[in-house]
């Protein structure tokens, strides 16, 4: 976690603005346990991640919107039949995560 | 410096977010000493936030409870070793590669030297109770070794370790050293229920002969019961998770 942390001050350093993604709860297999963070700056650029890959992308998304404006957001991550590749957890498990901007 | 950016730097800290309902994304920091900065939108909130926070951060584990997220940061676990001794060494090569942060002491300046300890963070050369008063004490996340062979040296240190919050107390010894070492710390005052938070004989039992099995098998006992797990074959266990997740 300490070194998602280290990219995001010196992102903040250079002026960016920056989200977080936090894991908050997990069911079941799931493949970072909560507290797991990853962040992403307004040039685009990610650090870390809240799972083995399976949901960053959508997540970043969700972060892209946070830091155009919008609300924190709770978002839930299951195993979704007909888009299981984009935004399920192919292990099966379950995840929450929150995703809200970071202030320096 | 905003809530976020002082829990980034903290060592061991707490900072609870409200991730639904009325006050979305209200932060409150909880530090190491208990007080608190912030507000989570209300005192209920505040209570329970920072009664959580202060739990989980010692617990060393991340949390969702109801719709409070306790995210908490912590620095990796001390292992204080007393006794410059062979086995000293290894063990503290072996808590490193575990990510673990050890410790050497001993009042024997000729043994307790920096270069017989190199991946000790550090080695200090004094009685046990100057020697934790130095390193700031014994909490929660400080797990024992005591391996001197010298009773009055164990017998100090282990006085002292059992009146403190450590969670680990392991001490070396044949069983036959077991026996008089009890007699001893019953006369020195201490109860049945202090000498039963000490783990002696050391270690698991693997059955391992030199100072690097010796050590692997005080580690992985250290690894077990900081996870609250006895240490047994896992292709031997019925069930149960593997590790728990956010643990």
């Amino acid at each position: 976690m300490k070194d998602v942390l280290e990219d995001v001050e010196g992102w903040v350093e250079r002026g960016d603005h920056v989200a977080i993604a936090t894991v908050v709860a997990v069911q079941r297999s799931a493949p970072r346990p909560p507290g797991a963070k990853m962040a992403v700056n307004d040039r685009g650029e990610v650090s870390g991640a809240v799972s083995g890959g399976c949901v960053e992308g959508a997540v970043v998304e969700i972060a892209e919107q946070v830091l155009s404006g919008s609300e924190p957001q709770l978002v839930h991550f299951g195993i979704a039949d007909s888009d299981a590749w984009d935004v399920g957890l192919p292990c099966g498990g379950e995840i929450d995560v929150f995703v809200e901007r970071y202030e320096p | 410096m905003s809530l976020q950016s002082e829990f980034a730097h903290a060592e061991r800290a707490a900072l609870v977010t409200v991730v639904s309902g009325e006050h979305l994304g209200k932060k409150l920091l909880v530090r190491a000493d208990g007080r608190s900065e912030g507000t989570l939108g209300n005192e209920e909130m505040d209570a329970r936030g920072s009664a959580a926070g202060e739990e989980l951060m010692w617990a060393e584990h991340s949390e969702l409870r109801d719709e409070l997220f306790v995210d908490v940061t912590y620095p990796p676990p001390r292992l204080m070793v007393f006794g410059a001794v062979d086995y000293a060494a290894a063990l503290c090569r072996m808590a490193r590669a575990a990510g673990w942060r050890p410790f050497v002491i001993d009042p024997r300046g000729r043994f307790a030297t920096p270069e017989r300890f190199p991946d000790a963070e550090e080695v200090v050369v004094a009685w046990p109770e100057q020697a934790f008063a130095r390193l700031g004490g014994i909490d929660r996340a400080t797990y024992i070794a005591v391996l001197t062979h010298d009773p009055k040296l164990d017998d100090a240190a282990l006085e002292i370790a059992v009146r403190s919050d450590s969670p680990y107390i392991g001490a070396m010894g044949s069983r036959r050293a077991q026996a008089n070492r009890r007699e001893r710390l019953i006369e020195r005052g201490l109860t049945d229920e202090d000498l039963a938070r000490i783990a002696a004989p050391i270690g698991l039992d693997l059955g391992g002969l030199t100072s690097e099995e010796t050590a692997l098998s005080i580690m992985a006992e250290v690894v077990a019961v900081r996870n609250g797990r006895h240490g047994g074959r896992l292709s031997e266990a019925r069930g149960g998770r593997i590790h728990e997740v956010g643990a």
